[in-house]
């Protein structure tokens, strides 16, 4: 029949027509990478270094902020923090620990993309010692955020109760389902899991020194030392912690090039970037974050604060952190060279997160921790002699110590005082939180209305509360 | 809304339902049947029968086989279904007819390829000794063109007669008979008394414009018979809306279920436009737009958040901006899932299909058409805004509150008259120590300025359009092109557009069975507009904590008009431009207006080839293929002397003060630098910037048609299409500072900026791709039973590359099934006289939609890190933008349809009315992770949504004489839609906004109040918390909204047009009031503590709390003491402030009822015209957005049109317009 062959000399024209090919359909949407090449591996990493949020926000929950005279500006993340609330109200701010929760586990999906890639491409044998630094670097900085998340939200590394306290969930893969729900592990399992990423990384890094990035924004080896050493000085889990707390303390300081290497506060004044000119060589890890810390709060640093507690050196002397300052309004002290100001910005500024004088601290807690105060006293009167006007290591003695914090015990005197060093060292800078939470202060603040609260009938854990959104994804809060 | 019965009165039996002849073309050939006679060739044809028991189809389709004859005849007189007994064998044509025709008073002739049946006209009867009368008329179709040919009949005899050339007649009539018949094939035949009458005009109908015979999908012409979705076809001519140049926003109040929002009357700017509601929550919710069959791709994706934001994108945002009104025949919608189920996944809110205009055989037409609109300028006494004298006494209770001092004013970023005071009494120019007099002579002048900014800023808008199209054709080929000039000369100082359209359109029959369409549209803009920049916030460019959109640069003359003081004066005494402070610098609009523009440039061409192969009457192959290639260049041109470019380095001049150095944000900052100083980027020269949209698009289509039949009583459709579709989309951008336009465009840019960015790393030039991939199957199967039971299906599978490189996220199935019952055709309706049409008709369909979302792979984007400190350090840093969800797919959505159609008294009244009802699921929305993923809002199908509507379109003809006729068409449709399950909600600050927020068991876009309890005993607003507790404080920093209202849908449920019309002789007068209801509007207010002396405020200002106990009679806040900055509370009181324009105080129900549109035309008589050598005529006047004739809330919106959203930058509001327009045809 006719009309049959007209029908059948469609097939192949339909055919043609019918282009369902899938190859069409690969092309991407848009300009969206595939992680394939060992460059596109170290972006991955680079990216997972957070520019934005940093934990300096705990500054506002430390006794190194009270009520302010004349000075009336509040806002709901500055109270929140201030009052150890336990729902903030803002859980997308910038300065939240709910934020901080996301940050860093941004950075984690970011490492855990980059170790999945880095399984599947092909490494040629030329850059296989590359390949192992790159994944040196994550394995450490994977380490890094789980540490400080379960530094931030939960209760200290208490080796009687870290076995069953609740930690942070440890990511290993990135996320391919829209909802994946995960378990707390405790704090011990945590600390447990973060310190083999830790170990394997610092191993891999130093199996392939040479290809051990230099750049300053990112892991290099005195920071991946001084991060080793703030691990072991945290948990602080018997002896051997202690020991590894020296040891990668001592690293660290080797790496940055000998105790002399940090520099005197007052030289920030004539160097351009301060405290985060990479090109010094006490500069360990820079970071530019976004905070609100600085500004005029009703809640905030004073002069009151300054006056009663950070001037108050054993040695009687000035200190040169204080003598420069930003005008503030009120009785509110900001003083410089704690952080650069981004130019342009009131709320970004950039920090030094493992600073030289970092590493002397926790070699020094260590050997306090050992009651070797001589290298202890060592350690700290490099601190001092940078601060110190005038300073005289012979002052730093335990009896002046004893006397000044009016403590029997040597190891207390010593303590108080690598904790006064600490705060002060450290202003706005976040640190001083672990250290109350550490040690256990307590803190007292006052209020608005005149009303006092204290830190430890409200969090006793000195815990923040786990996201809104992840508590009602079902993951179990905080106490 | 015409959406009738098919034709019951004429049968082209060429086998094909989709083809008939135009009426033109059937006067055509009636023209050459009776004069032509003598060139009649007429062939000698024979016929074999091979079956003896035909009916009248049968036998005419089977002449039409054999001897390539097509038979035309009226089904009145010749049932179709009739059955003819033939002798078997070969018979001449001639005797076959002979027999047919038999004792049917018909007659029959042939012509060309025609065999015309008509009726047997017994000429000029003379009967007997009655007494005769002569009656002469004319007969006339709708165009007033005369009808030569028609046949007229007096009512039960077998006396009459048929028209001669000019459509003249002239018939004896015998006493006592006075009904005449007169019909036409083609027209619908009139029944005309003729009592007392002995001159009469007969104006005959073409039934083919009243009833669509078709249905258009784009893919095929189907049959209405065949067809069993919810479609509405509105002629251009009948909607058009002169002045108004984007099709879009002539279909409000037109079609139900359309709901057309101007947002702004901005050349360019798509409306908002849902069919049937949204059907998606974060998706595109916009139909699907077809142009002649090809799909029209938007050139930029704008979400509808961006449409209402005045974003610099917007003016690109129009699909149809380049579409020439003219050249458009119709627009048909499609709404329900049966009818847009062939379109697939991205049809699931409605298609919208535009069909241009096609040359038709014959003369050819030479047309010329001319629309001069015009646009007054806006007055005050529309809007609520305080007089200068009232301002000023603000002004001074600022000054007297501490707001307003020397100090305050030497930093302060803007200037009123009391800064510009302030200034000069710094600058020791003005006295003030000595005595009060020189100071109150200087505020007077301003005091009584009263300035008019609408009449500075405005003109009289004047648009006109011009269109020349010519079109014509012969026997193998026929074309259509056109021509169009839009010209709008702006109605600010500002704005102003030029547009060139072509349409080149050829139809070319290759053979009879192979025809080739040809089409070009092309389209170029050149528009100007004020000197903007794009919206600056976070979230949107919606301020999160006061829901409000802000942008850096404005000097939109509206936005400028409504909120610019009108003590603030255009001119000095001397008649010189006066400049205001404003970013620290001088300031004066109407000279920042010339040195700061907006250009945009727009090319926009499409090339499409349609070939249709048509193998027999039952199979046929077509294929439509299309390259388009639109390029949209947006420019920023800020001239080095205009206040924005003065703005980057102000605090940096001589003479500039320190205060302005420090504050002013646009100034940069070495770092590291310790000095404090800050530096200009842009030290001298200006700004240019360059927005490069393109496209290029790549269409094809491709089916084959088979429709056979089965026996006398089934017949078969079938369609088996494929489509691709290839676009790829660009944006580039650059933008330079230190650009000298008086130096010959030359570019020097400073080491700050270059400086600047590198520290940044940002960078002045990008470059962003997307590609878009699409590939589809479907399969269409129809049948019906006797024309009564149809029944149709459809299933499509089709693939994107949208949601990224996953394969199983890619693919989509839909289908459609449908059925119908044609009551009419029943037996026991047949023989109802008064009813034509009777159809009952369902469908269930399932339909996608791409969404919004592409992350079924992980989205990993590069980026330069940012190291401000040491930008030799930065790298490449690549960023996980959005983590894999390997379970995205299609959003979906099931509808039922059910609808009915009637026509009665020969469709002197028809009713259309459906009602659906849908469950979407699968819709993409926001999740709220643990975060420990690594992001914390993922996009996923996780939401549902239940919708359902009513649509309703009533058409009638109340009176109908030869000279007078009353047309009056009602559309109505409600909608409503709930979200049915949602996992993420916004903050609260956006979702009390003008854009909302998806609301769970609520609509896609509600909005969000604080509760208003009053004001305190200082005139501070208080609220009602969770616990209805009277606060000042409410936590907008959430998404727990506890402590706020659901206050209403920001998205119309009722829509409502009423189209009158009154058509006497050439003169029609008609008029259309459409209405929207059901929606709440976001009044735009600026209340706060305090005010600064260069903004226009609000005269409800007047009745601002000033005394203790004033807030028992007002709800108008105070204006506070300066020292309430030093109070513990300050937090809460400023939190009252913004609370206090959230709340549902300033909410407004927005329903409404325009006056849309009201217009004259008026076709001058064929007889007249035609003295001076053209063929017709007419003119018209029309009016459009002429009133709001009723508003649900006027104290609210008082001064706010309810559809205009308030968002500076390119919006302007809708406006009244004034058309004249001329059409005339050689």
């Amino acid at each position: 029949m006719k009309n049959y062959k007209i029908y059948l000399a469609l097939i192949p024209v339909l055919s043609l027509l019918f282009t369902g090919c899938s190859d069409f359909l690969d092309q991407a949407p848009d300009e969206r990478l595939e992680i394939n090449t060992l460059t596109k591996v170290e972006s991955t990493i680079i990216g997972s270094y957070q520019n934005n949020r940093g934990y300096r926000f705990t500054h506002f929950s430390t006794d190194n902020v009270t009520l302010a005279q004349k000075v009336y500006t509040n806002d709901e993340i500055i109270e929140d923090l201030y009052t150890w609330n336990r729902t903030f109200r803002n859980q997308k701010h910038q300065d939240s620990p709910s934020e901080f929760w996301t940050a860093s586990y941004g950075s984690i999906s970011q490492i855990n993309h980059a170790l999945e890639a880095l399984e599947e491409i092909s490494i040629p044998v030329a850059d296989q010692g590359k390949a192992s630094a790159i994944r040196g670097e994550a394995l450490v900085m994977r380490s890094y955020c789980h540490f400080m998340l379960v530094n931030l939200f939960a209760k200290h590394y208490d080796p009687a109760t870290a076995g069953s306290d609740l930690g942070v969930p440890y990511v290993f893969k990135p996320e391919t389902k829209l909802k994946v729900n995960y378990d707390r592990e405790t704090v011990a399992a945590t600390y447990q899991l973060a310190e083999k990423d830790l170990l394997d990384g610092i191993k891999l890094l130093e199996e392939n020194f040479e290809y051990v990035t230099k750049n300053k924004y990112r892991f290099t080896f005195p920071s991946v030392y001084n991060y080793a050493s703030r691990f072991y000085t945290f948990r602080n889990n018997g002896e051997e912690d202690v020991a590894m707390a020296i040891k990668y303390g001592e690293k660290a300081i080797d790496a940055y090039g000998g105790v002399d290497r940090m520099r005197k506060w007052k030289e920030y004044q004539s160097d351009e970037f301060g405290p985060v000119d990479i090109y010094q060589p006490e500069v360990g890890m820079v970071q530019r974050s976004r905070s609100w810390l600085p500004f005029n709060w009703v809640y905030q640093m004073t002069n009151g604060i300054r006056d009663e507690y950070l001037y108050d050196n054993p040695f009687g002397n000035n200190d040169d952190r204080f003598t420069i300052y930003w005008i503030k309004k009120g009785d509110v002290f900001i003083p410089s060279y704690y952080f650069v100001y981004e130019p342009g910005f009131s709320e970004a500024s950039a920090h030094d997160l493992f600073p030289l004088s970092e590493a002397i601290f926790n070699a020094a807690e260590g050997y306090i921790r050992q009651n070797d105060f001589v290298k202890a006293k060592e350690l700290l009167e490099v601190i001092g002699g940078n601060v110190y006007p005038g300073y005289n290591p012979a002052q730093l003695t335990t009896d002046l110590l004893k006397t000044h914090y009016n403590v029997e015990d040597e190891n207390s005197a010593w303590t108080s005082y690598l904790l006064f060093e600490r705060r002060n060292q450290y202003l706005m800078k976040g640190m001083r939180w672990f250290d109350l939470k550490r040690y256990d202060i307590d803190v007292t603040h006052k209020l608005q209305d005149g009303t006092e609260i204290k830190l430890s009938e409200i969090a006793p854990n000195k815990d923040f509360q786990i996201p809104l959104y992840a508590i009602s994804t079902g993951m179990q809060p905080n106490k | 809304m015409k959406k009738l019965s098919y034709g019951r009165l004429i049968h082209l039996l060429n086998g094909q339902w989709e083809n008939y002849i135009p009426s033109r073309m059937v006067m055509l050939v009636g023209i050459m049947l009776i004069f032509n006679v003598s060139t009649f060739a007429y062939t000698q044809k024979k016929v074999t029968v091979r079956k003896s028991n035909l009916t009248v189809e049968e036998l005419f389709k089977e002449v039409k086989q054999q001897t390539g004859l097509t038979v035309i005849y009226n089904n009145d007189r010749l049932n179709k279904a009739d059955q003819i007994n033939l002798p078997n064998g070969s018979m001449e044509l001639e005797d076959l007819f002979g027999i047919v025709l038999d004792g049917r008073s018909l007659t029959y002739e042939f012509k060309d390829e025609y065999i015309i049946v008509k009726p047997q006209v017994t000429a000029v009867g003379s009967i007997g000794q009655q007494q005769e009368r002569t009656i002469t008329g004319v007969v006339v179709d709708e165009m007033g063109a005369t009808l030569p040919g028609v046949t007229v009949m007096l009512k039960g005899t077998q006396i009459g007669t048929a028209t001669g050339l000019d459509g003249d007649f002239q018939l004896k009539v015998p006493e006592g008979n006075n009904v005449l018949v007169v019909s036409f094939i083609g027209m619908i035949t009139q029944e005309i008394d003729i009592t007392n009458l002995n001159d009469i005009k007969v104006h005959l109908k073409s039934e083919l414009t009243d009833i669509d015979e078709v249905v258009v999908t784009g893919y095929q012409k189907v049959d209405r018979k065949m067809f069993t979705g919810a479609a509405t076809r509105v002629k251009m001519d009948d909607i058009k809306l002169g002045g108004e140049p984007d099709i879009t926003k002539s279909l409000e109040g037109r079609v139900a279920g359309v709901s057309v929002q101007n947002v702004s009357s901005t050349f360019g700017t798509a409306p908002k436009i849902r069919v049937r509601g949204s059907s998606s929550i974060y998706g595109v919710q916009k139909p699907l737009w077809v142009v002649d069959g090809i799909v029209l791709e938007d050139a930029k994706e704008v979400s509808m958040d961006d449409l209402v934001s005045g974003d610099l994108n917007t003016l690109i945002s129009s699909g149809v901006a380049g579409l020439n009104m003219d050249d458009v025949a119709d627009v048909q919608i499609l709404s329900d899932g049966t009818a847009t189920a062939i379109y697939g996944a991205r049809a699931m809110n409605g298609v919208v299909i535009i069909t241009t205009k096609t040359g038709t055989k014959g003369s050819l037409n030479v047309n010329y058409s001319t629309n001069v609109t015009i646009r007054p300028v806006p007055r005050y006494e529309d809007y609520n805004i305080l007089n200068s004298v009232d301002q000023m006494s603000i002004n001074r209770e600022l000054y007297e509150k501490g707001w307003i001092n020397v100090a305050s004013t030497q930093g302060a970023i803007n200037h009123g008259a009391y800064g510009k005071m302030f200034d000069l009494i710094a600058n020791n120019q003005l006295n003030w120590v000595d005595s009060n007099d020189q100071v109150n002579a200087f505020l007077r002048q301003y005091e009584t300025a009263n300035t008019n900014w609408f009449k500075e800023l405005f003109k009289t808008g004047v648009q006109q359009q011009h269109t020349v199209s010519v079109s014509g054709g012969g026997d193998r080929s026929s074309f259509y092109t056109s021509l169009g000039y839009l010209n709008d000369a702006g109605w600010t100082i500002a704005d102003k557009v030029d547009r060139y359209t072509a349409l080149l359109k050829g139809t070319f029959n290759i053979t009879n069975k192979f025809k080739i369409t040809t089409q070009s549209d092309l389209s170029f803009r050149d528009q100007k507009l004020s000197g903007i920049s794009n919206s600056s916030n976070d979230v949107g460019g919606v301020n999160r904590y006061t829901g409000r959109i802000e942008r850096s640069f404005d000097n939109n003359p509206f936005l400028y008009a409504m909120t610019t003081s009108r003590n603030i004066r255009a001119y000095d005494e001397n008649g010189d431009l006066e400049f205001f402070r404003r970013n620290y610098v001088d300031y004066n609009i109407i000279d920042e207006l010339d040195k700061n523009s907006l250009g945009v440039k727009v090319q926009d061409m499409t090339f499409k080839a349609l070939f249709d192969y048509e193998f027999n009457s039952k199979l046929s192959v077509n294929a439509r293929l299309a390259a388009r290639f639109f390029n949209a260049r947006t420019t920023r041109e800020v001239h080095e002397n205009s206040n924005e470019a003065n703005a980057y380095r102000a605090g940096t001049r001589p003479n500039d003060s320190e205060l302005i150095r420090n504050d002013n944000k646009l100034l940069y900052e070495r770092p590291g630098e310790t000095t404090g100083i800050k530096y200009s980027t842009l030290p001298e020269g200006g700004i240019y910037e360059e927005f490069n949209d393109r496209m290029e698009n790549y269409y094809l289509n491709a089916s084959v048609n088979w429709n056979p039949k089965i026996g006398d009583n089934h017949s078969f459709t079938t369609l088996l299409g494929t489509e691709v579709r290839y676009i790829d989309r660009g944006n580039s951008w650059y933008t330079g500072y230190g650009h000298f336009y008086d130096m010959g465009n030359l570019s020097k840019p400073s080491k700050n900026y270059l400086e600047k960015l590198e520290i940044d790393g940002d960078s002045y030039f990008g470059l962003e791709n997307t590609y878009e991939r699409f590939t589809a199957t479907m399969l269409n199967a129809g049948y019906s039973y006797l024309g009564r039971y149809t029944f149709n299906g459809t299933v499509r599978y089709e693939g994107s590359n949208r949601m990224g490189k996953s394969r199983s996220a890619r693919w989509m199935p839909s289908w459609t099934i449908s059925g119908k019952w044609a009551m009419q055709e029943e037996s026991f309706l047949r023989d109802q006289e008064w009813l034509d049409q009777l159809n009952l008709r369902v469908g269930y369909s399932l339909t996608g939609s791409r969404g919004n979302a592409s992350n079924s792979t992980v989205l990993a984007k590069s980026y330069p890190t940012y190291r401000p400190f040491h930008p030799e350090a930065s790298e490449l840093g690549i960023d996980i933008e959005a983590l894999e969800n390997e379970d995205l797919t299609y959003e979906k959505q099931y509808e039922l349809n059910v609808g009915i159609d009637l026509a009665i008294l020969r469709n002197r009244l028809t009713v259309t009315a459906d009602h659906y009802r849908r469950r979407g699921f699968d819709l993409i929305g926001k999740y709220n992770t643990n975060g420990v993923g690594g992001e914390s809002v993922k996009w996923g199908n996780v939401a549902d949504m239940d919708s359902y509507g009513y649509e309703l379109a009533i058409n009638g003809s109340p009176i109908k004489t030869n000279n007078f006729q009353w047309n009056v068409g009602v559309t109505y449709s409600y909608h409503k839609s709930e979200i049915t399950s949602l996992l993420q909600t916004d903050w609260v600050g956006p979702a009390t906004s003008i854009y909302g927020t998806p609301v769970l068991d609520g609509p896609v876009r509600g909005i969000y109040s604080s509760r208003f309890a009053g004001l305190d005993d200082r005139g501070i607003p208080l609220f009602y918390d969770r616990n209805d507790e009277k606060v000042h404080y409410l936590n907008v920093q959430t998404d727990d909204y506890s402590d706020f209202e659901f206050s209403g849908n920001l998205e119309p449920t009722t829509q409502m047009g009423l189209f009158n019309s009154f058509k006497y002789k050439g003169f029609t007068v008609s008029a259309l009031i459409s209405g929207q209801f059901g929606h709440v509007k976001r009044v735009m207010q600026d209340f706060d503590y305090q005010y600064t002396d260069g903004e226009a405020l609000t005269s409800h200002l007047k009745n601002r709390w000033r005394v203790k106990g004033d807030e028992n009679i007002t709800n108008i806040p105070a204006i506070l003491d300066a020292d309430m900055l030093n109070r513990p509370d300050e937090n809460d009181i400023k939190t009252a402030y913004r609370l206090y324009g959230m709340s549902d105080y300033w909410l407004a129900d927005a329903s409404f009822v325009r006056l849309k549109n009201v217009s004259l035309n008026y076709t001058i008589p064929k007889r007249w015209v035609e003295t001076i050598g053209l063929k017709n005529a007419s003119v018209g006047v029309q009016g459009t957005n002429l009133a709001i004739l009723w508003l649900a809330d006027p104290d609210k919106l008082n001064g706010e049109d309810p559809e205009f959203v308030w968002s500076g930058g390119t919006t302007m509001p809708i406006t009244k317009q004034y058309t004249f327009s001329l059409k005339v045809g050689f």
